[in-house]
């Protein structure tokens, strides 16, 4: 499930439409490929760190923009990713939540979005091949969002625990 | 006009007096610090001055505040004092005359007298384009000695315009005015549109008074109500000046003021005025109510009330009465600061406890402690303003991600051994020197009562803009000026108030303004049409649904937005005049411009443009900070002005709440209300002022949108 987030005026969380910079607070969910891994460490040590982003053109009904659709826990990619780069900040709101900003500038991502996904490379392995990569750890799903080379958006994606 | 304090730029229309060391009248009084008999403008034989007091180039935004009022100081002496020696204000405005009462000396030596106006002498409310090509002077009133004046400035007091205004729907408990037309009920002669003579109330008998009950204000979630003001518009038929009282009457109980019961007056001339009377809590509650932190008004008390009129003397009519309501902004982050110095000016006596102890320690104490410690003094007795500042210490930084919303001044005072005082705050930057005078306070009939009075300042005085960071705001001191009578202060606050900062994410949206809101820029400017941007819209419209990244071109003749689905008062606005450093020249037809303290190297780039005196060029050359090569020629010339890049903007800040205007949103309007118009039908309407298209932008339910949108001027 994701939103824009509870969103009141005065809790740091700006929806921003049709603003050109949009704030976007998106509740992403996790992946159960990477709570199987998190689930994993607590035996054998092996951790996940938040690196990257990728935004795409799914996530939204296309019959009713307004309506975001489930997010598919299993999903190991986005369903139509269009734009990755590296997480520009991180922030922890409470112990059981992990916070990305992600932000798009003007001429990145220029097409209706609806989807958001953050990876995490894989550290501390007793498998040495594993460390390295990178999975999709969370996804988020939001109703769309057009994005044109006059708008820049920051989303901030949070993953609970 | 950008900043709050504006002097003297130029001669007026009347320059009757003498300059002193200058021919022109206008440099000898535009001191930031008054230099006395150094240079001044004199006169013994009766006779004008008037100056102009802002740079008529510097633009006018529609602003989410309106001016409350303006104070004109003058510093001026009397040679010998004489009874028949005195002077006027004298204010030009837009063309007319308006003298003031007569002032005159009991000192030889320099003093400062005032005047506050909180409209303007025709009863209109200040405009920023009315001031800019207002002139204020002084009318010398012979007596035999002749008078010098060193100093002449005008304080411009800012403040934002109410959430709600409610009007009579009821007759009150008191109905003892008459009514026109006879057969009217008077609480329909006082409410709708300003119609004038048409229909009003009116009282030629002392005591008689008339209250009304007032329409409910809307339901609202979780309120916080700031002030109550309630106003009206009256005037005093035939030549004779007319006093009464505005009243709140709160429990069956009628107040005259919320601080002060001195009677409003209001000279004859047939002219409408407006009295007012601020409440900061409930008064059926407390009264003195000046202070909003210990007993808010709530709803059930606001929509409780009365609202009216009695009469001291002469034939007072009324043709409008209403009541504004201000709610209030919570802030996120509030910085408490309280004085550790004294500052530059030290006139206020340190009364209790008087040990040798410095002023400042008599009123740092929080939570203040009345009694216990206490300065003041009497103005009256020293036959002159006191003032006093005191400097702040630094404040820990504002967190990241937001700004200053406001810097709330606060005073813990009480009237000293006199029956009334007038008092008003102090902000003072002790570099320049420059001192900014808030909106005076007159206090009355309290007794021993302690109390706070606050002043809120929502941009840098001096400078006009947005308070920019906590050590702009304590880098200048803070203080407290008596103006007459007798008074004591236990306490000063300054307090520090952050909102988030949107601007800090969020590039605006251009606006286009629509041909309809030229017409009323444009019209404004002859018929005193007065206008002012309050409200936004949002509308499914303005994308192709079919491709909804593409954008659909704004069609400035439109009046309503294509589909609009939700609209709602401005949460915010902010203006960038965009005023540069120093002081340029150039000649008529010269491409040459030269500066004097300028930073042309480091405030512009070429290929910016500028205004210079009116005229918008560009900037074709820069090498070094004090001359630069400008394109096209300027056609008239211009000796030391200031100058500014263009355009100036004003950026607005629409919050569109959870649960409303679920949809895929694309358009974005602004809405500009008419307050004041030759044609009373237009007063209260409003029109469609400017236009954004966006790609398409869904709104969750959950979602709180705030939309940053930008007017640009030239």
């Amino acid at each position: 499930m994701s939103s824009f987030g509870p969103g009141a005026f005065g809790t740091a969380v700006f929806g921003g439409d049709p603003t050109p910079f949009l704030l976007l607070q998106i509740d992403a969910e996790m992946t159960y490929q990477a709570r199987s891994l998190m689930a994993r460490g607590w035996t054998d040590g092996t951790s996940l760190k938040m690196s990257q982003f990728s935004v795409g053109q799914g996530g939204f009904d296309p019959f009713n923009y307004k309506i975001a659709l489930p997010v598919n826990p299993d999903a190991v990619a986005l369903y139509d990713p269009i734009f990755t780069d590296i997480i520009d900040y991180y922030e922890s709101p409470n112990p059981q939540n992990a916070c990305a900003y992600c932000f798009l500038d003007y001429l990145e991502a220029n097409v209706t979005l609806g989807e958001v996904c953050i990876w995490s490379e894989i550290e501390n392995s007793p498998i040495p091949t594993e460390n390295g990569q990178l999975i999709v750890s969370s996804i988020g799903h939001f109703p769309l969002i057009a994005k044109a080379d006059t708008i820049r958006i920051a989303l901030r994606v949070l993953s609970q625990f | 006009m950008a900043n709050l304090i504006l002097r003297p730029i130029d001669d007026g229309t009347y320059s009757e007096w003498t300059g002193f060391p200058n021919v022109s009248l206008w440099d000898n009084i535009n001191d930031v610090d008054p230099n006395g008999d150094t240079s001044y403008v004199y006169t013994d034989s009766e006779s004008v001055f008037t100056c102009l007091f802002s740079d008529t180039s510097s633009g006018n935004f529609p602003r989410a505040t309106r001016i409350l009022g303006i104070t004109i100081i003058a510093t001026v002496r009397a040679l010998a004092i004489l009874p028949a020696t005195g002077f006027k204000f004298r204010i030009r405005y837009y063309g007319v005359d308006f003298d003031s009462e007569e002032f005159s000396f009991d000192v030889a030596t320099y003093k400062e007298i005032s005047k506050t106006y909180l409209t303007t002498p025709i009863g209109d409310a200040f405009t920023n384009r009315g001031i800019n090509s207002m002139e204020v002077g002084l009318v010398y009133i012979d007596g035999g000695s002749p008078i010098r004046c060193t100093k002449l400035e005008v304080h411009v007091h800012h403040e934002p315009y109410p959430h709600y205004t409610v009007e009579s729907d009821g007759n009150g408990t008191d109905q003892d005015w008459s009514v026109i037309p006879s057969t009217a009920q008077a609480y329909m002669a006082v409410s709708g549109p300003y119609d004038g003579d048409l229909s009003y109330i009116y009282s030629s008998v002392a005591a008689e008074r008339s209250t009304f009950s007032q329409e409910d204000i809307p339901l609202i979630i979780s309120p916080t109500i700031d002030k109550v003001r309630v106003a009206a518009l009256v005037k005093s038929t035939g030549s004779s000046l007319a006093e009464g009282h505005v009243i709140l009457s709160s429990g069956g109980v009628p107040f005259k003021g919320a601080t002060n019961e001195i009677p409003l007056s209001v000279t004859g001339g047939d002219r409408w005025d407006i009295w007012a009377q601020d409440y900061l809590n409930d008064p059926g509650v407390a009264w003195p109510s000046g202070d909003p932190a210990a007993t808010p008004w709530t709803p059930a008390e606001v929509n409780a009330i009365e609202a009216g009129l009695e009469n001291v003397s002469g034939e007072l009519h009324c043709t409008s009465l209403g009541v504004d309501v201000w709610m209030s902004y919570t802030p996120i982050t509030v910085i408490s600061i309280y004085p550790t110095s004294n500052g530059d000016l030290v006139e206020l006596l340190t009364l209790i406890p008087n040990t040798g102890e410095l002023a400042w320690e008599d009123i740092d104490e929080d939570p203040p402690d009345d009694a216990t410690s206490y300065i003041g003094g009497d103005a009256d007795t020293a036959e002159k303003f006191l003032w006093a500042t005191f400097g702040v210490p630094a404040a820990a930084a504002i967190p990241a991600g937001e700004r200053i919303t406001n810097v709330e001044l606060r005073y813990r005072i009480r009237l000293g051994n006199t029956t009334s005082t007038v008092v008003a705050p102090l902000v003072r930057d002790p570099v320049t020197l420059d001192t900014y005078v808030g909106f005076p306070q007159t206090i009355s009939a309290t007794g021993a009562t302690w109390f706070d009075i606050v002043e809120n300042i929502h941009t840098d005085p001096f400078l006009g803009l947005p308070w920019a960071t906590s050590a702009n705001v304590t880098d200048y001191q803070y203080g407290f000026v008596i103006m007459s009578g007798d008074c004591f202060l236990s306490r000063m606050r300054v307090q520090i108030h952050t909102g988030y900062d949107v601007r800090a994410v969020s590039d605006p949206v251009e606006l286009q303004l629509t041909v309809p809101a030229m017409n009323l820029m444009t019209r404004s400017a002859m018929d005193g049409t007065v206008y002012a941007v309050e409200e936004f819209s949002v509308g499914k419209g303005g994308y192709d649904p079919v491709a909804p990244a593409t954008v659909i071109a704004v069609n400035p003749v439109d009046i309503v937005l294509s589909q609009e689905v939700f609209r709602d008062k401005l949460s915010d606005a902010r203006f960038d005049a965009k005023i540069l450093t120093g002081s340029v020249s150039v000649a008529a037809g010269g491409i040459a411009v030269s500066g004097v303290g300028t930073l042309f190297t480091s405030e512009l780039a070429l290929g910016d443009f500028i205004s210079v005196a009116g005229e918008i060029v560009q900037v074709v050359a820069t090498p070094s900070d004090t001359s630069m090569t400008i394109n096209p020629a300027h056609t008239a010339g211009a000796v030391n002005v200031a100058y500014r890049k263009t355009p100036q903007t004003v950026d607005y800040f629409c919050r569109v709440p959870r649960d409303q205007a679920v949809e895929g949103l694309g358009e974005i309007g602004l809405w500009a209300k008419i307050h004041n118009s030759p044609f009373p039908a237009e007063i209260g309407t409003f029109i469609l002022f400017a236009i954004g298209h966006t790609p398409c932008q869904c709104k969750p339910e959950l979602a709180v949108h705030v939309s940053r949108v930008r007017i640009s001027y030239a």
